[in-house]
């Protein structure tokens, strides 16, 4: 037992000998990178508290921080470039005799070797961006106290997660080199595997997702890269790319309430566990390569050290993937003979490599065959795809079970122009539902019957000229649904679809609880102001009241101003009030007005309660509405017997909207196709991308019977949830529609009959018809 | 004590040992002769754990040395390359192992540095192939290992300092049955210094003894044999001798004066030439590297062949 104990310890001493040993070799470069760090992250800092003064003192031309810009820029590039350097020195032993002789000889086992050197290097690498972040900090810190710096001093929280991010980067930077390092023979070898390794894993990844879109277009879009965590996860390109999406999606919108736009609370949640997700996920990898790349180093024999690539397995693995890269890169261009020129290319770069790695011909036979093998291998991977729809990820949807969060985006009829991220299973169920319908429309399209329309889209006049017999709506909507699996994945998918699909989903995430409580947030927060400040603050505690806006059908808005008690108070009111109700409640609620984006309708009790109390006005007459009409700036025309259709090629043929389709046939073969006739249509927000006629000044309208207009506005709504419509009022950009509702078709033919067209100088008169 | 059974070393398709057993009793100075890569720095490689052999066992001291930080603690190699740490200093060196090895002893190493005369905070880039030598070679003494591998120890010695080292190494054999594992083409040396010695040729031991004992079964005989009746100088073949049980490593007639190198006790061969009726027969005492050079020729590593080449 004692025995065991001291051979435990002394193996333990040896792992510390080795590190010490290491480091002190290693000190030169540990100092060199405190210098690149020290003109980094620093200088980055003093710069933001120099920039902060200038616009403090409204300065804004001034320039004098760009040359420091530039030598913290240049700094930050050699820093990386550490990430090469560190361990080419710390494992240069493998490629020399001597030096393994003297290495392996040592007292070590190959575990205590290879540790203590990986681990020595890194923190060579490491702990100087750490010192140059605390650096950074502290002069922030400092800074603050002589510049008044504002916001930036609330985010110290969130700047120290994203360095946490960098720190993941240069982490795999520095694994990965490790990595290339212990299969690669040479220097040479090395320093291609190192740059060849950290490019071909992101472009693999990206490549492969490309060929799966592009065999499989139906809902797929190359944005899924995007949001793919092992695109994030497994290279440092990946986790600059993850560094991007994070400063766009998470740390912007905190910018943005600095500026009194809008708050997007739902995102700022989801960032949270994506950000841990991220972290985990990359640990997790760097852990795999490091446990790969110790099983090599192992394996590796000291006799190796002259032997081009130790691990031949490897070096064809990259330029396998080099060759997949531009086979499909040249696919892509859709030239002919792209397969041929990219075999060329190909076939160039390969050779030239088995040269060099060769040192010379000798068998060269073999490289024809290995590359003639790689060849067929890239094709037939491009085959397999192709012909399996893309490995069968268009018809794929990850069970209910499986997912923990779904991230929806509606374009055109949402409910915010934001995408809303929540884990209620009903919602999860809703979009896994529609998404089903989507791809059995595409691929059993014969469950499906549809009524056509006698309109084709490539007509382009018919579609928003209206006639008295016959108006069309080319009525797509775009939905973008993103599961969040529990294991950690992002399954994008992206499809258009009539907006009628799109009641149900829509109806329940807006009664939603979770939804409701961060909208409410949402609202709240937007609404905080403190007195002579443009600024608005997120912090309650700095807030001198609220303001609340409310616009009415016409988009005619109202600064309502309330204190932080009764804000809170009526935006609770507005949760409890969706929380409470029904998807149905919702359906069938009359529509008063908007606060923010969220509709304040006849279902919301404790709301209307609140505003009456308060004596908000929320829902205007017709009268009213008439008033706030300019009948010289603003048409109002009536537009009866629509006939909303889409596009079935959607769900036959194509079905994603990025560009990312180089075999898509062209534009004019896919809206020759059909259109569906539609039985009704949702939508929920204020406008509808129509196009109005504009009169200038030489037109105005005028009304015979007010008493029709103003019932007809009365009765118009821009809130229609699955329903006929009958007919559509446009004033202005807003279109309001009047819904199949008993007696609206009467009230149409009054309100119409009573609406002219009168020119301002003469008095002329024109029947409204003429224009439509 | 080290062994080595049954131990084969591939390099790729090449074998650089193929089942050497060898056996080196601690306290020896055991000297590895063989022609150019018959495998004598494999076997240093191997015993240090620099290489794992493809089968067979190599042990120090009954434990498998490779990957054993233990067994590995006992052996210190120098290889026939300078030191590597040009960037350091002496002093830098000996610290650097001094963590490696528990039992060194800084009293022998500034002992040996005072013999040597060597600078301790000069690079060590700045000193000459010997000085760099010597000073791997105080510091492998100063770290107090069991054993101590030297693969072409004395290259780059000048004679005063081959003769300081030769003594640095005798006395640690001496003082602590240092066990000294020493790879030359210098068979002078090995002879000076080692007791035993290994021949090995492609991969394969040639023989393995003391080296009194090789030196004694292995002799130069001059033989002048008496004229025919007729005058005629009789003239023998290698197989002549062989018929009457003389091991024959090499054979050289001219006129009546014949050299036979062979191999056996030395009496019974003296017998056997009686047969032949000689007029003289002188033994001729035998260098190592004549040894070397003959028990090669007979496996077919013959210098002249090659020079006819």
């Amino acid at each position: 037992m004692t025995a065991a104990t001291t051979s435990e310890n002394k193996k333990k001493g040896f792992f510390s000998v080795r590190f010490r040993s290491k480091f002190s070799e290693d000190m030169k470069l540990f100092v060199t990178n405190i210098v690149f760090q020290l003109l980094c992250l620093p200088v980055f800092a003093g710069i933001l508290i120099w920039e902060t003064h200038l616009q403090n003192k409204q300065l804004f031309d001034r320039i004098d921080s760009v040359p420091f810009a530039v030598i913290a820029s240049i700094a930050f590039i050699l820093s990386l470039g550490m990430g090469f350097v560190i361990p080419m020195v710390n494992f240069r032993y493998l490629y020399n005799k001597s030096l393994v002789d003297m290495n392996y000889s040592l007292p070590l086992n190959n575990r205590q070797r290879f540790f203590a050197d990986y681990s020595s290097g890194l923190i060579t690498y490491v702990v100087p961006f750490l010192i140059g972040g605390i650096v950074a900090l502290i002069v922030l810190l400092i800074g603050s106290c002589c510049v008044e710096m504002g916001y930036v001093m609330d985010y110290i929280y969130d700047m120290v997660r994203i360095f946490f991010i960098m720190i993941i980067g240069l982490i795999l930077l520095y694994t990965i080199s490790v990595f290339a390092i212990t299969f690669a023979g040479s220097t040479f070898e090395a320093l291609f595997s190192i740059a060849a390794v950290n490019v071909m894993i992101p472009l693999f990844i990206y490549i492969t997702w490309g060929n799966i879109v592009s065999a499989a277009h139906f809902g797929l879009t190359e944005s899924s890269v995007t949001k793919n965590y092992t695109f994030f996860t497994t290279s440092p390109i990946g986790v600059l790319g993850f560094f991007i999406t994070y400063l766009d999606d998470y740390y912007m919108p905190h910018s943005y309430i600095s500026s009194g736009a809008v708050y997007d609370l739902t995102e700022y949640t989801f960032m949270d566990s994506m950000y841990f997700n991220f972290i985990i996920r990359s640990l997790i990898f760097i852990a795999v390569i490091i446990a790969i790349t110790f099983l090599l180093y192992k394996h590796r024999k000291a006799e190796d050290v002259s032997k081009p690539y130790v691990y031949k397995a490897f070096y064809y693995i990259i330029m396998s993937a080099a060759v997949y890269s531009i086979v499909t890169i040249m696919k892509m261009t859709a030239i002919k003979s792209g397969l041929i020129a990219a075999l060329i290319i190909s076939g160039i770069i390969w050779f030239v490599m088995e040269v060099i790695r060769r040192r010379g011909f000798k068998r060269f036979w073999t490289a024809i065959i290995s590359f003639a093998a790689a060849s067929a291998a890239v094709i037939g991977i491009i085959k397999v795809i192709e012909l399996t729809d893309g490995l069968g990820r268009a018809k794929y949807i990850p069970s209910s079970l499986l997912v923990s969060d779904v991230e929806i985006e509606i374009w055109g009829y949402d409910m915010a122009d934001n995408a809303v991220i929540l884990h209620d299973k009903k919602i999860i169920d809703d979009a896994i539902r529609l998404n089903r319908e989507i791809i059995d429309r595409h691929f059993e399209p014969d469950k499906y019957s549809y009524v056509l329309s006698d309109y084709r889209l490539s007509d382009d006049d018919r579609l928003y000229s209206e006639t008295k017999e016959k108006n069309y709506d080319l009525d797509i909507a775009d939905i973008r649904m993103i599961y969040y699996t529990k294991g950690g994945s992002a399954i994008v998918r992206q499809y258009k679809v009539p907006s009628e699909m799109l009641t149900d989903i829509s109806c329940d995430i807006y009664t939603d609880k979770e939804f409701a409580e961060n909208k409410t947030k949402e609202i709240y927060y937007n609404s905080l102001r403190r007195e002579g400040d443009p600024i608005d603050y997120l912090d309650e505690s700095h807030a001198d009241y609220c303001n609340f806006e409310f616009r009415d059908k016409l988009d005619v808005s109202k600064s309502i101003e309330l204190s932080v008690e009764e804000g809170k108070e009526l935006t609770e009111a507005i949760r409890r009030d969706y929380t409470a109700m029904t998807a149905e409640e919702f359906k069938n609620a009359e529509f008063y007005s908007y606060i923010g984006d969220i509709i304040i309708n006849s279902a919301c009790h404790e709301s209307l309660r609140f505003m009456d109390e308060h004596n908000i006005a929320y829902q205007k007459t017709g009268s009213e509405l008439l008033d706030e009409i300019d009948t010289y700036s603003s048409p109002v025309t009536v537009s009866p017997a629509r006939e909303y259709v889409f596009p079935l090629m959607y769900f036959k043929n194509y079905n994603y909207t990025n560009d990312f389709s180089y075999n898509e046939p062209s534009d004019y073969d896919n809206y020759t196709n059909e259109c569906i006739k539609l039985d009704s249509v949702f939508n929920l927000r204020l406008y509808r991308g129509r196009s109005y006629i504009h009169y200038g000044k030489k037109k105005h309208f005028e009304f015979a019977n007010t008493d029709a207009v103003e019932t007809l506005l009365e009765a118009a709504t821009p809130v229609v949830t699955g329903e006929k419509v009958l007919a559509e009022v446009q004033i202005g950009s807003i279109t309001l529609f009047i819904t199949d509702r008993t007696g609206n078709d009467v009230m149409i033919e009054k309100a119409r009959d009573s609406i002219k067209i009168v020119d301002n100088k003469t008095g002329e008169e024109y029947d409204p018809d003429l224009y439509y | 004590m080290i062994e080595l059974k049954n131990t084969v070393k591939n390099f790729d398709s090449y074998t650089a040992l193929d089942g050497v057993s060898l056996k080196i009793d601690k306290g020896t100075a055991f000297g590895l002769l063989g022609s150019n890569g018959a495998g004598k720095s494999t076997i240093l490689r191997l015993i240090s754990g620099i290489y794992s052999p493809e089968s067979g066992e190599v042990l120090i001291d009954g434990e498998k040395v490779f990957d054993n930080t233990d067994a590995k603690q006992k052996v210190f190699f120098i290889n026939d390359e300078t030191v590597q740490f040009g960037a350091f200093t002496l002093k830098k060196l000996k610290n650097y192992y001094k963590n490696y090895y528990t039992n060194f002893s800084d009293e022998i190493f500034e002992t040996l540095l005072k013999k040597t005369g060597l600078p301790l905070d000069k690079k060590i880039n700045t000193f000459s192939k010997g000085m760099k030598r010597q000073a791997i070679v105080i510091i492998g003494l100063a770290c107090r290992t069991d054993y101590l591998l030297l693969d072409e120890a004395f290259d780059g010695l000048d004679p005063t300092m081959r003769i300081i080292v030769k003594k640095m190494l005798v006395d640690a054999m001496l003082d602590r049955k240092l066990t000294t594992i020493i790879s030359s083409h210098n068979l002078k040396e090995i002879n000076e210094v080692c007791d035993t010695a290994a021949l090995i040729h492609n991969g394969k031991i040639v023989f393995c003894r003391d080296i009194d004992d090789v030196k004694g079964s292995v002799h130069k005989i001059q033989v002048v044999f008496n004229k025919n009746e007729d005058g005629s100088v009789p003239s023998y073949t290698k197989e002549d001798f062989a018929q009457e049980g003389i091991e024959i490593l090499h054979y050289e007639q001219s006129q009546s004066i014949c050299f036979i190198i062979a191999k056996g006790d030395i009496d019974a061969i003296k017998a056997s030439l009686l047969t032949k009726r000689p007029m003289l027969t002188e033994v001729i005492p035998l260098t190592l590297e004549e040894i070397f050079i003959y028990e090669l020729e007979v496996l077919g590593y013959d210098s002249s062949d090659n020079i006819g080449e």
